[in-house]
């Protein structure tokens, strides 16, 4: 996932980082790096752009707040992204703890992607999303890395902290369930 | 069913210039008080009242107060002192950051003849 010259500039900005002096400016340029990349990533999971703006922001204030516990064992972007998924399933559990998710009838969800101003998908687009965003919010998270992300099963286990085999299987099963729902719906 | 003719599809769209100007956004939310962090909120939150807006009804209580004080001591002036705390109250209101709720809150548990 990195070269060489990326851990070098990564050593960098860590260090800066850690120093009160440049740890705004390089925190600027970890915004700029990672804001993108990240807001995609929250974006597959919640849908809507919205709760994606705040999430990303909530993101980035946690991490700025948490600077100093950075022991820079991880990755930048991996310590980044912690912080992005433990926002947004902590939002996905309260948004779910508020509404009726789980009797949402099947084709709900890609009923208000269709409606939604900032998605121009078309109807089987919009199914394979609410295929997506029915799976277990884990599995969910496993199967968006690994899918969109196109991040290796390594990289994933660094982020959740589960094992490869594990995450080979729950990215598996995740497949046959988008797969099966779609097949449904035709 | 092959889910892979999804994957290079990215359906979802961001307003226009979303990312030109994510990043000022951002910079300018970040606590430089890190011992505060702030944490966006979609909406306001009833019963969760901010430190300044405490400071600001006790603020308000004590002009409030006192001008009730001085119009109860001098019944000849009550005419006279009632046009004053309205402009009073209009004036604390207008300058005071202090939100409608909180005022209330003030208001009805100062439930007096006045």
């Amino acid at each position: 996932m990195t070269k060489s010259s990326d851990t070098y500039d990564e050593k960098q900005l860590i260090a800066e980082l850690r120093d009160t002096q440049s740890r705004e400016a390089a925190f600027s340029i970890i915004v700029r790096k990672y804001s993108e990349q990240l807001y995609w990533h929250i974006r597959r999971m919640v849908l809507t752009h919205d709760d994606t703006d705040d999430l990303l922001q909530n993101t980035f204030i946690k991490a700025w707040s948490n600077i100093d516990s950075f022991r820079g064992d991880s990755q930048l972007s991996t310590w980044l992204y912690r912080i992005a998924i433990n926002e947004t399933l902590t939002f996905i559990n309260h948004k779910q703890q508020n509404t009726i998710s789980l009797n949402t009838p099947e084709g709900c969800i890609a009923e208000q992607l269709e409606s939604d101003a900032y998605f121009n998908g078309e109807h089987a687009d919009a199914l394979f999303h609410e295929a997506v965003n029915r799976l277990p919010d884990k599995q969910r998270l496993v199967f968006c890395m690994k899918y969109f992300d196109d991040m290796s099963y390594e990289e994933i286990s660094n982020i959740v902290g589960t094992s490869i085999g594990a995450l080979k299987a729950s990215y598996h099963i995740a497949v046959k369930k988008i797969e099966n729902f779609l097949n449904d719906k035709n | 069913m092959n889910i892979e003719e999804y994957k290079n599809k990215n359906r979802f769209t961001v307003p226009q210039g979303y990312f030109d100007n994510l990043h000022e956004r951002i910079m300018t939310t970040i606590p430089r008080d890190k011992k505060q962090p702030s944490k966006r909120k979609k909406s306001v939150m009833l019963g969760r009242i901010s430190g300044w807006s405490y400071a600001a009804a006790i603020t308000l209580i004590f002009f409030i107060g006192g001008a009730i004080f001085q119009a109860n001591n001098n019944t000849q002036q009550a005419t006279a002192n009632n046009e004053y705390d309205n402009e009073l109250i209009e004036e604390v209101l207008t300058n005071y950051p202090i939100d409608d709720y909180t005022f209330y809150c003030y208001l009805t548990n100062n439930d007096t003849e006045y």
